[in-house]
């Protein structure tokens, strides 16, 4: 999309600025208010709070205090359609009058352009200008966002289309949640997490039962992603963009192989779960589905096989293939009001089948071949005349019979334990609760091996006593990765209210990783009709771990959105 | 003659927290017009902050006449019911219905539970009674769906801005056409708030699930943010409504569970009451058995949106005040955490479903709020259905000098009684399908 489409958009978002707005009234296009439009038009600046760390993996590496590194620019525009009207008037619709099937549509189109490559930093210039056509897809997008369909007749709903579908009780982070892919390019944990999940086309039913024996509002629920028709995985961000996963440097990038899942019945996600109500204070329910990582998970493997007993003289040879491989789901949540405290306890467990991981015996396989032993001064010159020092990836020499390695794949047993409570602060608000939320979520590796890890190498960290003699630059060490325990924990919490007669929410969200690392989040939003004005500051302190991979990016955003209604 | 000086300051001191008239109440006509000139007239017929915004020139009164009594208007099945009800039904200890012929909880309660001859003021569970009646009368007019707008208005700034919703309430207690239903869970009834603008909270549904006796209520919400189905805790109904001058149990002057409260009947009293128009409003039939309010109905004109309007620029400028005799109550929340502190209701004598006057006091008994609700009657053509119904609310912070109006029905705004709704949409997971 060049020019000639930006202009489009240009023309799409000038005609709705254009647009009066009548305070926030839905806009309803006929007299009987069955069908709806509204629109968002939304701008996100963010500015770095702190330089890149030395060494460190923030691109631009030279990226300072006060650059710009996010100008996103989003237009959503959205139709809501109920047909039940029509259905009368129209004969082709008439088999749905016959069944009584209710019927109604939603689309949502979107339009996305991230300025950043046109009006930041030379260094994003630069970005932009070694990778032209790659950069200049990432930074904008229009899509047909959602447009599903919904057929509901008594207890049966079967929604059809483009649409996100999101179970289970977890904030922040995902548990039960894992159907629909997340766009972490944009800014990863610094963002809403439903503005980042990608809908898929997708065929949704449920069944309301009602009540058996104790239960009641029996529901069994279930979903299909046929892989023919939607394969879509969560993007890679390209090389050089602000928010692209820590890598130790483009050379290691450039070796990467992203492969998507093909569009096959095999790449289908699929799912099922039933929930109830337990007595007027508890509702539960249970699920299982197919789905995939985030992430890709990667692995090392040689594009031509070494023969046994042959040195592996080009590191060229050595590649990192990223799979999306499925994994499987199965678990259960619960929410129970608590009377006596007037307290909303949240709980969340799930076994994760399968789940593939980066253990370095297996995915790193070629790096922990024998290698016959060089002197430094060799190895000096094979670093040189390779562009890529073997001492990086632990070789001291030069491999001999290395072999391609493989995704590990181990049971993960997850589970949070959160709890929400109401509050009043009569000394600080005496109109609104304040509301609190806290979670722990904790990790169980099950058969751990010692060697997980995340495929990220630690910056700073440098081979010890080694320097190239012959360009007197240190040696990279890219063998030593922030590791990842049998058991993990972690905790969350939120607090917010509003004021000025809910004109103004400051909020608080934080994370703690019990390996040493802290995430805040402060915020404030503002609204004045048809504006809403935000404030956020995102900040990671700690270890280089966990969301501890992104610490040096510390940021502030400002939003600004006008809302069509 | 020092201790009749406190008596009378206690006595003072008490009308005061009460809303009792302090001065003897003057006379109204109907064609009067009471503005700040002449607001003594008005003594007596409001409470004290309505007589003050009266005084201060932020609201002027035209006081009218009803062309008809709102007695005859009740539907036909609530009036129906005043009769078949008669003697039939009492409270127990704990302000819980019971049947008197059996002296349990009864399996099912169509119509209105107490006709007037009932409510002995003498009675202390008069007040629960006439919650109960307003509650039960509501559930007479069968499923209900309301669209309606929430309008933040400031003194000096204006309209500032507007959430519309649609309130939708199907019954299981109180509607014979509901009787038959299975019910084993003893569901009251189901409400659910769908949040349709602005965009950015469009998505947004509360299922309120209320049970007969004293379960406390299940309440879900569908939070568009986080796509997801959240419990909310029932005990938190004090709290504002999305930043409104309005908590949720303010919906309809009082919208909590009835044994939540301790009820006090005050005294019985003329007032001005606000009605939108001296005459019944057409109601328009979509099938035989589902009305609708017709667009031919009158529509309200609010202060924000009149450039030559004085008064206070949330308040309605041309409703009807009509002088009509109230039954004043004092309720008391139970939940000690609860955000207000005593509150007073003025509800309509003759037809207990119309609740006028909420007076709001903090909990340190300090005069906070006032709202009030304007009514009308409403009938068919044909003259086959008739019904009361409310047409507005107002919510003033006099603290912060801030009010909130929902409109109600309007001629571009219909309001469905008797209509098809799917009661599947208010289980676990048929809610879910109202969601984004």
């Amino acid at each position: 999309m060049d020019v000639r489409n930006r202009g489009w958009i240009g023309l799409v978002l000038a005609a709705l600025l254009l647009v009066p707005a009548g305070g926030a009234e839905a806009l309803f296009v006929d007299e009987e208010s069955t069908l709806s439009f509204g629109a968002k038009l939304q701008t996100r600046v963010s500015f770095r709070l702190q330089d890149a760390e030395k060494n460190g993996f923030t691109y631009p590496k030279d990226t300072k205090v006060g650059d710009l590194v996010q100008w996103r620019n989003l237009a959503l525009i959205e139709i809501d359609h109920d047909l039940n009207n029509l259905t009368e008037d129209l004969d082709i619709l008439w088999p749905l009058k016959k069944l009584e099937i209710q019927t109604k549509y939603h689309i949502v189109a979107r339009f996305m352009y991230e300025a950043l490559y046109d009006v930041g930093s030379d260094g994003f210039k630069d970005i932009r200008d070694n990778d032209k056509e790659n950069i200049d897809n990432f930074k904008q997008a229009y899509d047909l966002w959602e447009a599903y369909a919904d057929f509901s007749r008594g207890p049966v709903f079967i929604r059809l289309g483009r649409q996100i579908l999101a179970w289970g009780e977890t904030d922040i982070f995902r548990l039960l949640d894992g159907i629909n892919p997340l766009d972490n390019t944009f800014g990863g944990p610094f963002e809403d997490l439903d503005d980042r999940r990608i809908p898929l086309w997708m065929l949704r039913g449920s069944y309301n039962i009602g009540s058996v024996g104790p239960f009641s509002s029996l529901t069994i629920e279930g979903f299909w992603v046929p892989g023919p028709w939607d394969a879509k995985m969560s993007p890679w961000p390209p090389f050089g963009t602000p928010y692209m996963v820590p890598d130790p440097k483009k050379e290691v990038y450039d070796r990467l192989y992203i492969n998507n899942p093909p569009k096959s019945m095999s790449s289908s996600r699929w799912g099922g779960r039933l929930q109830w109500l337990f007595g007027p204070d508890m509702n539960c329910s249970i699920a299982h589905y197919k789905s995939y990582l985030d992430l890709p998970t990667t692995y090392f493997v040689l594009k031509e096989p070494v023969p046994e007993g042959d040195p592996l003289l080009d590191f060229g040879n050595l590649i990192i293939n990223a799979d999306y491989p499925s994994r499987q789901v199965t678990g259960g949540s619960m929410t129970y009001w608590e009377s006596m405290t007037n307290i909303v306890f949240r709980g969340e467990i799930a076994q994760f089948w399968d789940e593939p991981l980066f253990e370095l015996a297996q995915n790193a396989r070629p790096l922990v071949a024998d290698y016959i032993p060089l002197s430094p001064a060799a190895l000096d010159a094979l670093a040189v005349f390779a562009g890529e020092d073997p001492r990086s990836f632990g070789f001291y020499g030069i491999p001999v019979s290395p072999e391609s390695g493989n995704i590990a794949k181990r049971d993960i047993l997850r589970w949070m334990i959160g709890f929400d409570k109401q509050v009043w602060v009569r000394s600080l608000n005496k109109s609104s609760m304040f509301f609190t939320s806290f979670q722990y979520f904790g990790q169980w590796i099950q058969n751990h091996q010692g060697d997980t890890i995340l495929p990220t190498a630690i910056p700073d960290k440098f081979v010890s006593n080694t320097v190239n003699n012959i360009t007197g630059e240190p040696v990279p060490d890219y063998t030593q990765f922030p590791h990842i325990n049998e058991t993990e924990h972690i905790f969350t919490a939120i607090i917010n209210t509003n004021y000025m007669k809910g004109s103004v929410t400051p909020q608080m969200a934080a994370a703690y990783d019990m390996r040493g690392v802290w995430l805040l989040i402060p915020s404030i939003n503002y609204i004045r009709e048809p504006f809403r004005f935000g404030i956020q500051y995102a900040g990671i302190v700690g270890v280089y771990n966990s969301f501890g991979l992104f610490r040096d990016r510390d940021q502030i955003a400002f939003t600004f959105a006008y809302l069509l209604n | 003659m020092r201790t009749k000086r406190h008596l009378l300051a206690c006595f003072m001191s008490l009308c005061l927290l009460s809303g009792i008239p302090v001065m003897a109440s003057a006379d109204v006509a109907p064609g009067d017009v009471i503005d700040k000139s002449n607001w003594e007239k008005a003594q007596g017929l409001l409470p004290e902050p309505g007589l003050n915004w009266v005084k201060n020139g932020d609201t002027v009164l035209n006081v009218g006449e009803l062309t008809y009594d709102p007695k005859d208007y009740l539907n036909p099945g609530a009036k129906a019911s005043l009769v078949t009800n008669a003697g039939k039904y009492d409270l127990d200890a704990e302000d819980l219905f019971i049947d008197k012929a059996t002296g349990k909880f009864p399996d099912f309660l169509e119509g209105v539970p107490y006709p007037e001859s009932e409510l002995d003021m003498k009675d202390p569970r008069v007040g629960a009674k006439c919650m109960y009646n307003k509650f039960y009368t509501s559930y007479t007019q069968g499923n209900l769906r309301f669209p309606f707008g929430a309008v933040w208005v400031g003194r000096s700034g204006g309209f500032e801005r507007e959430v519309n919703c649609e309130w939708q309430q199907y019954p299981m207690d109180g509607f014979g056409g509901h009787r038959e239903e299975s019910n084993k869970e003893g569901y009251e009834r189901f409400a659910l708030i769908r949040v349709l603008a602005p965009f950015d909270i469009a998505g947004t549904n509360i299922l309120l699930m209320r049970y007969r006796g004293k379960k406390a209520d299940t309440t879900l919400a569908y939070v568009p943010a986080i796509r997801r189905v959240r419990r909310m805790s029932p005990a938190n109904r004090s709290d504002s409504f999305i930043g409104s001058d309005a908590c949720v149990d303010d919906a309809w002057c009082f919208d909590g569970k009835v044994i939540a409260f301790n009820w006090k009947f005050l005294r019985k009293q003329e007032a001005l009451f606000p009605f939108l128009d001296s005459k019944p409003q057409p109601l328009e039939a979509k099938s035989e058995t589902e009305y609708w309010t017709g667009k031919s109905m009158k529509q309200i004109k609010y202060g924000y949106d009149d450039k030559d309007w004085q008064g206070a620029p949330w308040m309605p400028t041309n409703l009807v005040w009509v002088k009509r005799t109230a039954i004043v109550l004092e309720m008391t929340p139970k939940d000690p955490y609860y955000n207000y502190g005593t509150h007073y209701l003025w509800l309509d004598e003759d037809v207990n479903l119309m609740t006028f006057w909420k007076v709001i006091y903090d909990r340190a008994d300090k005069y906070w709020k006032m709202m009030w609700y304007s009514w009308s009657a409403f009938q068919s053509p044909d003259d086959k259905m008739r019904l009361i119904t409310a047409t507005s609310m107002l919510a003033v912070d006099d603290r912060t000098n801030h009010g909130t109006i929902i409109r109600f029905p309007e001629p571009n705004n219909s309001w469905g009684y008797w209509t098809k709704l799917n009661k599947n949409d208010y289980s676990l997971g048929g809610f879910q399908k109202l969601c984004k």
